[in-house]
């Protein structure tokens, strides 16, 4: 968990992305509890993507997509599957987070690597 | 492997979070998932144990839809509670390897082709889209999900009159079972 209030990670792109434990609580993990044991993920694909893109259809939001092995949701053991880290760039606000099993159409423009 | 999956949507929660522009959509409690990404800003949940369909979330939820054509969401704004009433009846057959979706009741329908392995389901009465099939499920049942999710999309910002026939009325059933009024109210 956080230690203190708010986090700030130097994500791969360059971006002092802020991640508040307030906002993980009652927004990200509340809609989406299977993150609770995965916040060290989260911040790892932050640092450490296998890729950024530029959001389809919101420009100013940044994807950070990794992928992860093991990952517990629920009783269910999904042995690989693709954590998305989404921040918005006017704030490097963490807006939300998910394990995606499919991705239809894609995420989006790469930004990084170039 | 044969399947069916019914599923009703009366106990929906929205989650709202102003700060960041996200809507979740729960349909129950919320409940450890996995999601389906269309395009990245939408995420359809899946329980992963027993597949069903447990919430949706929209990133960038108001400035996705000031972009929607706004005549697909003018029409919805008198439509409350439709997501309550709303059901999802998905059945897989082996021996005809065709996967049916409907979310009405069944009723008198006719089948119209929309591309190579994919036929929606309209009613008889009011040629209403009521569903659709997808056959040669097996080999091709993932290609012709993206292109239904693809075709929807793309109708829901493309310029008005410029889409198929098909794709629109397939997007507007869609739209129609969205509570979308009340979404709205909820981002407002």
């Amino acid at each position: 968990m956080l230690e203190s209030g708010l986090v700030t990670i130097l994500t791969a792109d360059g971006i002092d992305a802020e991640l508040d434990e307030d906002h993980w609580k009652t927004h990200i993990v509340k809609g989406h509890p299977e993150l609770t044991p995965y916040q060290s993920l989260v911040i790892e694909t932050l640092k450490h993507p296998e890729g950024v893109y530029r959001s389809t259809r919101d420009s100013s939001t940044r994807v950070y997509a990794r992928s992860c092995l093991g990952i517990l949701i629920g009783e269910t053991l999904v042995e690989k599957i693709n954590l998305l880290v989404f921040v918005r760039e006017k704030n490097a606000f963490v807006v939300t987070a998910f394990f995606a099993a499919v991705m239809w159409r894609g995420l989006g423009e790469r930004i990084w690597p170039l | 492997m044969a399947f069916v999956i019914e599923q009703r949507f009366e106990d929906t929660q929205y989650g709202y979070d102003r700060e960041t522009d996200v809507l979740y959509i729960s349909f129950g409690p919320p409940r450890p998932a996995v999601a389906l990404t269309v395009e990245d800003w939408l995420a359809i949940r899946i329980t992963p144990s027993a597949p069903q369909i447990c919430g949706l979330t929209i990133i960038g939820f108001k400035r996705i839809f000031s972009r929607v054509r706004p005549d697909l969401i003018e029409e919805l704004l008198e439509r409350i509670g439709r997501l309550e009433k709303a059901r999802f009846h998905v059945d897989y057959s082996d021996e005809t390897d065709t996967l049916t979706f409907r979310f009405e009741e069944e009723q008198p329908a006719y089948y119209e082709r929309f591309s190579d392995n994919i036929y929606l389901e309209r009613s008889l009465v009011g040629g209403e889209i009521v569903g659709f099939k997808i056959t040669r499920y097996t080999e091709q049942g993932a290609a012709a999900m993206e292109k239904l999710l693809s075709s929807m999309i793309e109708a829901l910002f493309a310029v008005p009159g410029t889409v198929s026939g098909p794709a629109d009325a397939l997007t507007r059933a869609f739209l129609e079972h969205l509570d979308i009024a009340r979404l709205l109210s909820i981002a407002a």
